[in-house]
Protein backbone atom coordinates (compact mmCIF):
# COMPACT_ATOMS: atom_id res chain seq x y z
CA UNK A 1 0.00 0.00 0.00
CA UNK A 2 1.29 3.91 -0.78
CA UNK A 3 2.57 4.78 2.99
CA UNK A 4 4.29 1.72 2.88
CA UNK A 5 5.36 0.80 -0.11
CA UNK A 6 7.21 4.75 -0.43
CA UNK A 7 8.46 4.81 2.45
CA UNK A 8 9.51 2.36 5.03
CA UNK A 9 8.35 3.61 8.38
CA UNK A 10 10.36 2.02 11.35
CA UNK A 11 7.92 1.86 14.01
CA UNK A 12 5.39 -0.38 15.33
CA UNK A 13 2.43 -0.32 13.79
CA UNK A 14 0.73 -0.06 17.41
CA UNK A 15 2.27 3.70 16.81
CA UNK A 16 -0.56 6.38 17.13
CA UNK A 17 -1.00 7.80 13.20
CA UNK A 18 -3.76 9.99 14.51
CA UNK A 19 -5.38 11.49 17.87
CA UNK A 20 -8.27 13.94 18.59
CA UNK A 21 -9.70 16.11 21.32
CA UNK A 22 -12.10 13.98 22.51
CA UNK A 23 -9.12 10.96 23.25
CA UNK A 24 -9.58 8.98 20.01
CA UNK A 25 -6.48 7.43 18.91
CA UNK A 26 -6.40 5.58 16.05
CA UNK A 27 -2.65 3.38 15.39
CA UNK A 28 -1.02 3.39 11.88
CA UNK A 29 -2.31 -0.49 12.06
CA UNK A 30 -6.12 0.62 11.99
CA UNK A 31 -5.55 2.89 9.75
CA UNK A 32 -4.17 0.48 7.03
CA UNK A 33 -7.14 -1.85 8.46
CA UNK A 34 -9.79 0.68 7.30
CA UNK A 35 -7.49 1.22 3.32
CA UNK A 36 -8.14 -2.57 3.09
CA UNK A 37 -11.84 -2.69 4.45
CA UNK A 38 -12.46 0.18 1.46
CA UNK A 39 -10.21 -1.80 -0.92
CA UNK A 40 -12.20 -5.03 -0.41
CA UNK A 41 -15.61 -3.39 -1.19
CA UNK A 42 -14.31 -3.57 -4.53
CA UNK A 43 -13.42 0.62 -5.04
CA UNK A 44 -11.13 0.87 -8.22
CA UNK A 45 -8.36 3.23 -9.07
CA UNK A 46 -10.73 6.22 -10.37
CA UNK A 47 -10.91 9.83 -9.39
CA UNK A 48 -12.25 11.30 -5.87
CA UNK A 49 -13.37 14.61 -4.84
CA UNK A 50 -12.74 14.74 -0.93
CA UNK A 51 -14.68 17.51 1.17
CA UNK A 52 -11.74 18.08 3.86
CA UNK A 53 -11.67 18.64 7.66
CA UNK A 54 -9.53 18.40 9.91
CA UNK A 55 -11.23 14.93 11.67
CA UNK A 56 -10.34 12.07 11.70
CA UNK A 57 -12.86 10.43 9.65
CA UNK A 58 -11.54 12.74 7.16
CA UNK A 59 -7.91 12.48 7.43
CA UNK A 60 -8.24 8.76 7.56
CA UNK A 61 -10.07 8.91 4.57
CA UNK A 62 -7.47 10.95 2.72
CA UNK A 63 -4.93 8.34 4.24
CA UNK A 64 -6.86 5.39 2.76
CA UNK A 65 -7.72 6.81 -0.74
CA UNK A 66 -3.83 7.05 -1.66
CA UNK A 67 -3.11 3.65 0.30
CA UNK A 68 -5.38 2.19 -2.08
CA UNK A 69 -3.90 3.97 -4.85
CA UNK A 70 -6.96 6.16 -5.91
CA UNK A 71 -6.50 9.68 -6.71
CA UNK A 72 -7.91 12.41 -4.81
CA UNK A 73 -8.46 15.92 -4.92
CA UNK A 74 -8.27 17.42 -1.68
CA UNK A 75 -11.63 20.39 -1.75
CA UNK A 76 -12.22 23.10 1.42
CA UNK A 77 -15.54 21.77 2.63
CA UNK A 78 -17.10 24.78 3.06
CA UNK A 79 -16.34 24.91 -1.33
CA UNK A 80 -19.30 27.18 -2.60
CA UNK A 81 -21.53 24.81 -4.34
CA UNK A 82 -22.29 26.41 -7.64
CA UNK A 83 -17.87 25.98 -7.97
CA UNK A 84 -18.13 22.62 -6.20
CA UNK A 85 -21.12 21.51 -8.90
CA UNK A 86 -19.31 23.17 -12.31
CA UNK A 87 -15.88 21.16 -10.31
CA UNK A 88 -17.98 17.81 -10.20
CA UNK A 89 -19.13 18.24 -14.18
CA UNK A 90 -15.81 18.94 -15.29
CA UNK A 91 -14.16 16.47 -13.64
CA UNK A 92 -16.87 13.80 -13.19
CA UNK A 93 -15.04 12.27 -10.59
CA UNK A 94 -16.02 8.53 -9.71
CA UNK A 95 -16.53 9.07 -5.70
CA UNK A 96 -16.53 11.95 -2.92
CA UNK A 97 -15.31 11.60 0.21
CA UNK A 98 -17.75 13.70 2.47
CA UNK A 99 -19.20 14.39 5.64
CA UNK A 100 -21.70 12.35 6.77
CA UNK A 101 -23.68 15.34 7.58
CA UNK A 102 -23.95 16.43 4.00
CA UNK A 103 -25.10 13.50 2.44
CA UNK A 104 -28.69 14.94 1.94
CA UNK A 105 -27.17 17.28 -0.59
CA UNK A 106 -25.80 14.78 -3.27
CA UNK A 107 -29.40 11.91 -2.58
CA UNK A 108 -28.91 10.54 -6.42
CA UNK A 109 -25.41 8.73 -5.15
CA UNK A 110 -25.27 6.25 -2.90
CA UNK A 111 -22.77 5.73 -0.11
CA UNK A 112 -20.68 2.09 -0.18
CA UNK A 113 -18.24 2.85 2.79
CA UNK A 114 -18.08 4.72 6.07
CA UNK A 115 -15.60 5.34 8.53
CA UNK A 116 -15.43 7.66 11.69
CA UNK A 117 -18.51 9.91 10.58
CA UNK A 118 -17.30 10.37 6.54
CA UNK A 119 -18.38 8.16 4.28
CA UNK A 120 -17.59 7.44 -0.07
CA UNK A 121 -20.61 8.27 -2.38
CA UNK A 122 -20.68 6.75 -5.66
CA UNK A 123 -21.48 8.80 -8.23
CA UNK A 124 -22.61 8.29 -11.44
CA UNK A 125 -20.38 9.46 -13.35
CA UNK A 126 -18.61 7.06 -16.05
CA UNK A 127 -14.90 5.92 -15.04
CA UNK A 128 -12.15 8.64 -16.67
CA UNK A 129 -8.72 7.39 -17.59
CA UNK A 130 -5.95 8.03 -15.07
CA UNK A 131 -2.58 8.05 -15.96
CA UNK A 132 -0.39 5.68 -14.12
CA UNK A 133 1.74 7.54 -12.34
CA UNK A 134 -0.92 10.10 -11.04
CA UNK A 135 -1.22 10.55 -7.20
CA UNK A 136 -3.16 12.78 -6.38
CA UNK A 137 -4.44 16.39 -7.62
CA UNK A 138 -3.94 20.07 -6.43
CA UNK A 139 -5.50 22.83 -6.17
CA UNK A 140 -3.93 25.59 -8.16
CA UNK A 141 -6.03 29.14 -6.59
CA UNK A 142 -7.66 28.45 -3.16
CA UNK A 143 -11.30 28.49 -3.27
CA UNK A 144 -11.77 30.07 -6.39
CA UNK A 145 -12.96 26.63 -8.05
CA UNK A 146 -10.48 26.91 -10.23
CA UNK A 147 -10.75 23.83 -13.20
CA UNK A 148 -7.00 24.00 -13.62
CA UNK A 149 -5.40 21.40 -11.43
CA UNK A 150 -2.09 20.38 -10.70
CA UNK A 151 -1.48 16.77 -11.71
CA UNK A 152 1.26 15.56 -9.04
CA UNK A 153 3.02 11.86 -9.45
CA UNK A 154 3.53 9.17 -7.00
CA UNK A 155 7.43 10.26 -7.08
CA UNK A 156 7.02 13.91 -6.87
CA UNK A 157 4.93 13.55 -3.43
CA UNK A 158 7.68 11.04 -2.54
CA UNK A 159 10.46 13.27 -3.05
CA UNK A 160 8.59 16.54 -2.02
CA UNK A 161 7.71 14.68 1.35
CA UNK A 162 11.33 12.80 2.02
CA UNK A 163 12.88 16.78 1.58
CA UNK A 164 9.78 18.43 4.21
CA UNK A 165 10.45 15.73 6.61
CA UNK A 166 14.13 15.01 6.57
CA UNK A 167 14.58 19.26 6.38
CA UNK A 168 12.34 19.15 9.75
CA UNK A 169 14.62 16.01 11.43
CA UNK A 170 11.40 14.38 11.87
CA UNK A 171 10.81 10.79 13.47
CA UNK A 172 8.59 8.19 14.72
CA UNK A 173 8.89 10.52 17.93
CA UNK A 174 6.87 13.50 16.59
CA UNK A 175 3.76 15.07 17.18
CA UNK A 176 2.34 17.29 15.15
CA UNK A 177 -1.06 19.18 15.24
CA UNK A 178 -3.39 20.65 12.32
CA UNK A 179 -2.93 24.27 11.94
CA UNK A 180 -4.54 24.33 8.81
CA UNK A 181 -7.27 23.16 6.18
CA UNK A 182 -5.81 19.95 4.65
CA UNK A 183 -6.77 21.10 1.19
CA UNK A 184 -4.16 23.00 1.49
CA UNK A 185 -0.33 21.98 -0.11
CA UNK A 186 0.86 22.74 2.78
CA UNK A 187 -1.40 21.57 4.89
CA UNK A 188 -1.28 18.26 3.36
CA UNK A 189 2.30 18.05 3.66
CA UNK A 190 2.34 18.12 6.84
CA UNK A 191 -0.14 15.46 6.98
CA UNK A 192 1.63 13.46 4.77
CA UNK A 193 5.50 14.17 6.27
CA UNK A 194 4.51 12.96 9.77
CA UNK A 195 2.71 9.52 8.35
CA UNK A 196 6.15 9.04 5.92
CA UNK A 197 8.16 9.37 9.69
CA UNK A 198 5.49 6.76 11.43
CA UNK A 199 4.67 10.52 13.73
CA UNK A 200 1.53 11.56 15.38
CA UNK A 201 -0.38 14.25 14.21
CA UNK A 202 -3.18 16.17 16.26
CA UNK A 203 -6.28 16.87 14.78
CA UNK A 204 -8.16 19.58 16.19
CA UNK A 205 -10.10 22.61 13.56
CA UNK A 206 -9.36 24.63 16.59
CA UNK A 207 -7.54 27.65 16.12
CA UNK A 208 -4.15 28.94 17.83
CA UNK A 209 -6.86 31.92 19.43
CA UNK A 210 -8.53 29.12 21.08
CA UNK A 211 -8.10 27.56 24.62
CA UNK A 212 -8.81 24.21 23.33
CA UNK A 213 -5.43 24.55 21.13
CA UNK A 214 -3.10 25.05 23.09
CA UNK A 215 -4.90 22.68 25.78
CA UNK A 216 -4.21 20.11 23.21
CA UNK A 217 -0.78 21.30 22.05
CA UNK A 218 0.48 20.72 26.30
CA UNK A 219 -1.77 17.63 26.41
CA UNK A 220 -0.35 15.77 23.22
CA UNK A 221 3.69 17.15 23.73
CA UNK A 222 3.49 18.62 20.41
CA UNK A 223 6.92 18.72 18.86
CA UNK A 224 6.32 20.53 15.90
CA UNK A 225 4.16 23.43 14.67
CA UNK A 226 3.78 24.66 10.85
CA UNK A 227 2.03 28.22 10.20
CA UNK A 228 1.39 30.82 7.49
CA UNK A 229 3.10 34.42 8.12
CA UNK A 230 -0.61 35.49 9.47
CA UNK A 231 -0.29 32.14 12.35
CA UNK A 232 3.16 33.61 13.19
CA UNK A 233 1.69 37.34 13.29
CA UNK A 234 -1.25 35.95 16.45
CA UNK A 235 1.31 33.64 18.23
CA UNK A 236 3.27 37.13 18.21
CA UNK A 237 0.91 39.71 19.27
CA UNK A 238 -1.97 37.79 20.83
CA UNK A 239 -1.04 34.49 22.11
CA UNK A 240 1.73 34.56 25.17
CA UNK A 241 4.23 31.90 22.36
CA UNK A 242 6.73 34.14 22.73
CA UNK A 243 7.15 34.31 26.74
CA UNK A 244 6.63 30.71 26.93
CA UNK A 245 9.12 27.94 26.48
CA UNK A 246 7.92 25.12 25.61
CA UNK A 247 9.67 22.72 26.49
CA UNK A 248 8.32 19.86 24.04
CA UNK A 249 8.66 21.91 20.73
CA UNK A 250 11.64 21.39 18.85
CA UNK A 251 10.78 23.01 15.21
CA UNK A 252 8.12 25.55 13.46
CA UNK A 253 7.96 25.46 10.06
CA UNK A 254 6.42 28.27 8.03
CA UNK A 255 5.40 28.75 4.03
CA UNK A 256 2.42 30.58 2.59
CA UNK A 257 4.07 33.69 1.77
CA UNK A 258 6.58 36.08 3.05
CA UNK A 259 7.34 35.97 7.15
CA UNK A 260 7.38 40.09 8.43
CA UNK A 261 11.15 41.19 9.03
CA UNK A 262 9.96 41.52 12.76
CA UNK A 263 8.32 38.27 13.52
CA UNK A 264 11.39 36.23 11.29
CA UNK A 265 13.54 38.16 13.91
CA UNK A 266 12.10 37.95 17.12
CA UNK A 267 11.30 33.95 16.33
CA UNK A 268 14.88 33.72 15.19
CA UNK A 269 16.13 35.00 18.32
CA UNK A 270 14.35 33.48 20.75
CA UNK A 271 14.70 30.09 18.97
CA UNK A 272 18.31 30.10 19.15
CA UNK A 273 18.67 30.76 22.87
CA UNK A 274 15.68 28.03 23.46
CA UNK A 275 17.68 25.78 21.19
CA UNK A 276 14.76 25.46 18.85
CA UNK A 277 14.39 25.76 14.93
CA UNK A 278 12.74 27.72 13.12
CA UNK A 279 12.58 26.53 9.48
CA UNK A 280 11.50 29.09 6.47
CA UNK A 281 10.32 27.21 3.56
CA UNK A 282 9.44 28.58 0.07
CA UNK A 283 7.73 26.59 -2.53
CA UNK A 284 5.02 26.21 -5.72
CA UNK A 285 1.58 23.98 -5.59
CA UNK A 286 3.66 23.01 -8.83
CA UNK A 287 5.93 21.61 -7.11
CA UNK A 288 4.20 19.51 -5.07
CA UNK A 289 5.24 21.61 -2.18
CA UNK A 290 8.82 23.10 -0.62
CA UNK A 291 11.51 23.48 -2.77
CA UNK A 292 14.33 25.87 -0.68
CA UNK A 293 14.72 26.57 2.97
CA UNK A 294 16.25 28.87 5.50
CA UNK A 295 17.25 27.58 8.99
CA UNK A 296 17.53 28.86 11.81
CA UNK A 297 21.53 29.07 12.25
CA UNK A 298 21.40 31.54 9.06
CA UNK A 299 18.00 33.27 9.80
CA UNK A 300 19.33 36.63 11.26
CA UNK A 301 22.60 36.66 8.64
CA UNK A 302 19.94 36.13 5.93
CA UNK A 303 17.32 37.71 6.93
CA UNK A 304 14.53 38.43 4.39
CA UNK A 305 15.70 35.35 2.14
CA UNK A 306 13.76 32.54 1.14
CA UNK A 307 17.21 30.23 2.18
CA UNK A 308 18.93 27.32 -0.33
CA UNK A 309 17.82 24.93 -2.43
CA UNK A 310 16.63 21.46 -0.22
CA UNK A 311 19.42 18.62 -0.89
CA UNK A 312 18.70 17.30 -4.44
CA UNK A 313 17.05 20.34 -6.07
CA UNK A 314 18.94 22.62 -8.52
CA UNK A 315 17.86 26.43 -9.09
CA UNK A 316 18.44 28.64 -11.88
CA UNK A 317 18.15 32.60 -12.23
CA UNK A 318 17.19 33.24 -15.57
CA UNK A 319 18.12 36.39 -16.59
CA UNK A 320 15.42 38.70 -18.45
CA UNK A 321 18.61 40.54 -19.96
CA UNK A 322 20.73 37.44 -21.49
CA UNK A 323 23.82 39.82 -21.89
CA UNK A 324 23.31 40.60 -18.04
CA UNK A 325 26.22 38.15 -16.70
CA UNK A 326 26.71 39.70 -13.65
CA UNK A 327 27.16 37.50 -10.14
CA UNK A 328 23.55 39.45 -8.47
CA UNK A 329 21.89 39.81 -11.53
CA UNK A 330 17.96 39.11 -10.94
CA UNK A 331 15.47 37.45 -13.33
CA UNK A 332 12.99 34.26 -12.84
CA UNK A 333 13.75 31.62 -10.42
CA UNK A 334 13.69 28.21 -12.17
CA UNK A 335 13.63 24.63 -10.40
CA UNK A 336 14.95 21.22 -11.66
CA UNK A 337 13.93 18.91 -8.83
CA UNK A 338 11.90 15.04 -8.95
CA UNK A 339 9.24 16.83 -6.91
CA UNK A 340 8.23 19.09 -9.80
CA UNK A 341 5.03 17.89 -11.60
CA UNK A 342 3.77 16.59 -14.26
CA UNK A 343 1.66 19.57 -15.56
CA UNK A 344 -2.20 20.98 -15.26
CA UNK A 345 -4.87 19.31 -15.88
CA UNK A 346 -7.94 22.10 -16.98
CA UNK A 347 -10.18 19.16 -17.62
CA UNK A 348 -11.02 15.26 -16.79
CA UNK A 349 -9.51 14.45 -20.41
CA UNK A 350 -6.25 15.48 -19.13
CA UNK A 351 -5.60 13.07 -16.44
CA UNK A 352 -4.58 10.31 -18.86
CA UNK A 353 -1.54 12.86 -19.78
CA UNK A 354 1.96 11.98 -18.17
CA UNK A 355 4.49 14.11 -17.72
CA UNK A 356 5.01 17.58 -19.49
CA UNK A 357 7.35 19.65 -17.20
CA UNK A 358 10.67 17.30 -17.36
CA UNK A 359 10.82 18.11 -13.73
CA UNK A 360 11.53 21.71 -14.53
CA UNK A 361 9.61 24.76 -13.32
CA UNK A 362 9.37 28.31 -13.77
CA UNK A 363 8.33 30.01 -10.74
CA UNK A 364 7.05 33.39 -12.35
CA UNK A 365 8.91 34.53 -8.94
CA UNK A 366 11.49 37.40 -9.71
CA UNK A 367 15.00 36.41 -7.46
CA UNK A 368 18.51 37.18 -7.25
CA UNK A 369 21.31 35.30 -5.21
CA UNK A 370 23.84 36.05 -3.44
CA UNK A 371 27.02 35.24 -2.94
CA UNK A 372 26.56 32.81 -0.59
CA UNK A 373 23.72 30.95 -2.52
CA UNK A 374 21.06 32.43 -0.94
CA UNK A 375 17.81 33.63 -2.64
CA UNK A 376 15.66 36.55 -2.47
CA UNK A 377 12.40 36.98 -3.72
CA UNK A 378 12.06 40.23 -5.67
CA UNK A 379 8.69 40.11 -7.00
CA UNK A 380 6.35 38.08 -9.36
CA UNK A 381 5.48 37.59 -12.96
CA UNK A 382 2.66 36.03 -12.93
CA UNK A 383 -0.29 37.69 -11.38
CA UNK A 384 -1.10 35.54 -8.05
CA UNK A 385 -1.17 36.92 -4.49
CA UNK A 386 -1.69 35.09 -1.21
CA UNK A 387 -4.16 35.79 1.38
CA UNK A 388 -3.26 34.80 4.66
CA UNK A 389 -1.25 31.94 2.86
CA UNK A 390 -4.30 31.00 0.50
CA UNK A 391 -3.26 31.77 -3.18
CA UNK A 392 -5.18 33.60 -5.33
CA UNK A 393 -5.22 34.88 -8.74
CA UNK A 394 -6.15 38.04 -9.54
CA UNK A 395 -7.39 37.04 -13.21
CA UNK A 396 -9.48 34.77 -12.09
CA UNK A 397 -11.33 36.43 -9.40
CA UNK A 398 -11.45 39.34 -12.84
CA UNK A 399 -13.26 36.29 -14.69
CA UNK A 400 -15.30 35.65 -11.84
CA UNK A 401 -16.64 39.08 -11.14
CA UNK A 402 -17.25 39.35 -14.90
CA UNK A 403 -19.62 36.06 -14.48
CA UNK A 404 -21.75 37.07 -11.65
CA UNK A 405 -21.91 40.99 -12.89
CA UNK A 406 -23.39 41.75 -16.63
CA UNK A 407 -21.37 44.23 -17.94
CA UNK A 408 -18.81 45.11 -15.01
CA UNK A 409 -15.22 45.86 -16.23
CA UNK A 410 -12.85 45.56 -13.93
CA UNK A 411 -9.59 44.83 -12.95
CA UNK A 412 -7.99 43.29 -10.09
CA UNK A 413 -4.55 43.96 -8.10
CA UNK A 414 -3.20 43.41 -4.73
CA UNK A 415 -0.37 42.82 -2.82
CA UNK A 416 0.18 40.04 -0.30
CA UNK A 417 -2.75 40.27 2.71
CA UNK A 418 -4.65 42.88 0.39
CA UNK A 419 -6.77 42.88 -2.81
CA UNK A 420 -7.44 45.33 -4.62
CA UNK A 421 -10.65 45.18 -7.07
CA UNK A 422 -11.02 48.53 -9.81
CA UNK A 423 -14.82 48.37 -11.71
CA UNK A 424 -17.11 50.24 -13.68
CA UNK A 425 -20.12 49.66 -13.49
CA UNK A 426 -23.07 50.51 -11.83
CA UNK A 427 -22.67 48.42 -8.76
CA UNK A 428 -21.83 49.12 -4.70
CA UNK A 429 -18.70 48.47 -3.42
CA UNK A 430 -19.81 46.76 -0.65
CA UNK A 431 -21.79 44.20 -2.93
CA UNK A 432 -18.29 43.80 -4.63
CA UNK A 433 -17.09 43.29 -1.86
CA UNK A 434 -18.80 40.49 -0.14
CA UNK A 435 -19.15 38.78 -2.84
CA UNK A 436 -15.37 38.60 -3.64
CA UNK A 437 -15.34 37.84 -0.27
CA UNK A 438 -17.59 34.78 -0.41
CA UNK A 439 -16.75 33.39 -3.20
CA UNK A 440 -12.58 33.45 -2.70
CA UNK A 441 -13.47 32.22 1.34
CA UNK A 442 -11.74 35.68 2.45
CA UNK A 443 -12.74 38.15 4.93
CA UNK A 444 -14.49 41.35 2.98
CA UNK A 445 -11.69 43.39 5.55
CA UNK A 446 -8.99 42.15 3.80
CA UNK A 447 -10.60 43.52 0.48
CA UNK A 448 -10.65 47.32 -0.99
CA UNK A 449 -13.39 47.58 -4.02
CA UNK A 450 -13.16 51.24 -5.69
CA UNK A 451 -15.77 52.01 -8.35
CA UNK A 452 -14.15 54.18 -11.00
CA UNK A 453 -15.69 56.00 -13.86
CA UNK A 454 -13.24 53.63 -16.73
CA UNK A 455 -10.16 50.51 -16.00
CA UNK A 456 -7.11 52.52 -17.31
CA UNK A 457 -5.89 50.65 -20.35
CA UNK A 458 -2.47 50.66 -22.66
CA UNK A 459 -2.69 51.26 -26.38
CA UNK A 460 -2.53 47.81 -26.83
CA UNK A 461 -6.02 47.55 -25.06
CA UNK A 462 -4.49 45.80 -22.08
CA UNK A 463 -5.15 46.46 -18.31
CA UNK A 464 -2.94 49.09 -17.48
CA UNK A 465 -2.48 48.30 -14.02
CA UNK A 466 -0.21 50.58 -13.07
CA UNK A 467 -2.43 53.40 -13.28
CA UNK A 468 -5.20 51.93 -10.70
CA UNK A 469 -4.44 53.67 -7.16
CA UNK A 470 -7.07 53.69 -4.18
CA UNK B 1 -27.87 52.75 19.03
CA UNK B 2 -27.73 51.23 22.14
CA UNK B 3 -24.85 49.15 23.41
CA UNK B 4 -25.93 45.67 22.92
CA UNK B 5 -27.02 46.80 19.23
CA UNK B 6 -23.75 48.35 18.66
CA UNK B 7 -21.86 44.73 19.67
CA UNK B 8 -24.73 43.27 17.52
CA UNK B 9 -23.81 44.96 14.58
CA UNK B 10 -19.54 43.85 15.16
CA UNK B 11 -21.13 40.30 14.60
CA UNK B 12 -22.78 41.00 11.90
CA UNK B 13 -20.66 42.85 10.08
CA UNK B 14 -17.80 40.89 10.80
CA UNK B 15 -19.07 37.38 10.21
CA UNK B 16 -20.79 38.31 6.96
CA UNK B 17 -24.81 38.07 8.25
CA UNK B 18 -28.08 38.88 7.49
CA UNK B 19 -29.54 41.83 9.43
CA UNK B 20 -31.96 39.50 11.02
CA UNK B 21 -29.60 36.37 12.41
CA UNK B 22 -29.91 35.24 15.89
CA UNK B 23 -26.94 35.31 17.64
CA UNK B 24 -27.92 34.22 21.01
CA UNK B 25 -26.27 30.93 20.66
CA UNK B 26 -23.61 31.80 18.12
CA UNK B 27 -20.27 30.65 18.56
CA UNK B 28 -16.64 29.18 17.60
CA UNK B 29 -17.91 25.77 17.03
CA UNK B 30 -20.95 26.54 15.12
CA UNK B 31 -20.08 29.30 12.94
CA UNK B 32 -17.69 28.43 10.16
CA UNK B 33 -16.89 32.11 9.03
CA UNK B 34 -15.53 32.28 12.68
CA UNK B 35 -11.90 32.14 12.09
CA UNK B 36 -8.61 33.49 13.52
CA UNK B 37 -8.92 36.33 11.26
CA UNK B 38 -12.64 37.33 12.27
CA UNK B 39 -11.66 36.67 15.84
CA UNK B 40 -9.03 39.45 16.31
CA UNK B 41 -11.15 41.85 14.02
CA UNK B 42 -13.99 41.34 16.08
CA UNK B 43 -12.11 42.42 19.05
CA UNK B 44 -10.26 44.95 17.90
CA UNK B 45 -13.23 46.29 16.67
CA UNK B 46 -15.23 46.47 20.52
CA UNK B 47 -11.80 47.70 21.14
CA UNK B 48 -12.47 51.17 19.54
CA UNK B 49 -16.45 50.37 20.00
CA UNK B 50 -16.15 50.28 23.46
CA UNK B 51 -12.93 52.20 24.13
CA UNK B 52 -11.41 48.64 26.35
CA UNK B 53 -8.72 46.91 26.37
CA UNK B 54 -8.63 43.46 25.70
CA UNK B 55 -5.89 41.24 27.41
CA UNK B 56 -4.39 37.84 26.58
CA UNK B 57 -7.11 35.97 28.99
CA UNK B 58 -9.91 37.64 27.27
CA UNK B 59 -8.78 36.54 23.54
CA UNK B 60 -8.98 32.94 24.73
CA UNK B 61 -12.45 33.97 26.68
CA UNK B 62 -13.95 34.94 23.39
CA UNK B 63 -15.51 31.91 21.84
CA UNK B 64 -19.32 32.62 21.41
CA UNK B 65 -21.58 35.54 21.67
CA UNK B 66 -22.40 34.92 25.02
CA UNK B 67 -19.39 35.10 26.02
CA UNK B 68 -18.42 38.11 24.44
CA UNK B 69 -20.98 39.79 26.19
CA UNK B 70 -19.72 38.51 29.43
CA UNK B 71 -16.13 39.92 28.71
CA UNK B 72 -17.66 43.17 28.24
CA UNK B 73 -19.96 43.51 31.63
CA UNK B 74 -16.64 42.31 33.18
CA UNK B 75 -14.94 46.00 31.81
CA UNK B 76 -17.99 48.12 32.99
CA UNK B 77 -19.63 48.26 29.48
CA UNK B 78 -23.42 48.37 30.56
CA UNK B 79 -25.66 46.59 27.87
CA UNK B 80 -29.22 47.15 28.36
Amino acid sequence: MFWNEEWTREVSSEQVALVDKNGTCITYKELDEVAANLKATGVKRELVFMLTENEIGCLGGYYSVMADNMVPLLLDAKLDRALLTKLIETYQPAYLWINQKNYQEFPEYSSIFEYEGFGLLKTNFESVPLHEDLAILLTTSGSTGSPKLVRVSRQNLRCNTNMLAQNAKLTCNDIGITTMPPNYSYGMAILNMHWCSGARMVVTDATVLQQEFWDLFVENQVTNLGGVPYTYELLSHYVDFLETDYKHLRVMTQTGGKLSEQNQKEFTELFRKQGKELLIWYGQTEASGGLTYLSTERGIEKLGSIGIPFPGVEVEIISENPNDVSADASGELVFKCDSISMGYALNKEDLSKGDERNHILYTGDLAKIDNDGYLFLLGRINRLIKILGKRISLDEIEVLLKNQYAGIECACKGEDDLLEIYYAGDYKEKEITIFAGKILGINPRQIVSRKVDNIPRKESGKIDYGKLKH
Amino acid sequence: MSNLELYREIFINCLMLEEDTELEELSTSNCDEWDSFVHVEMLSQMEKTFQIKMTKADIFQFSSYKSGIEILISKGIELD
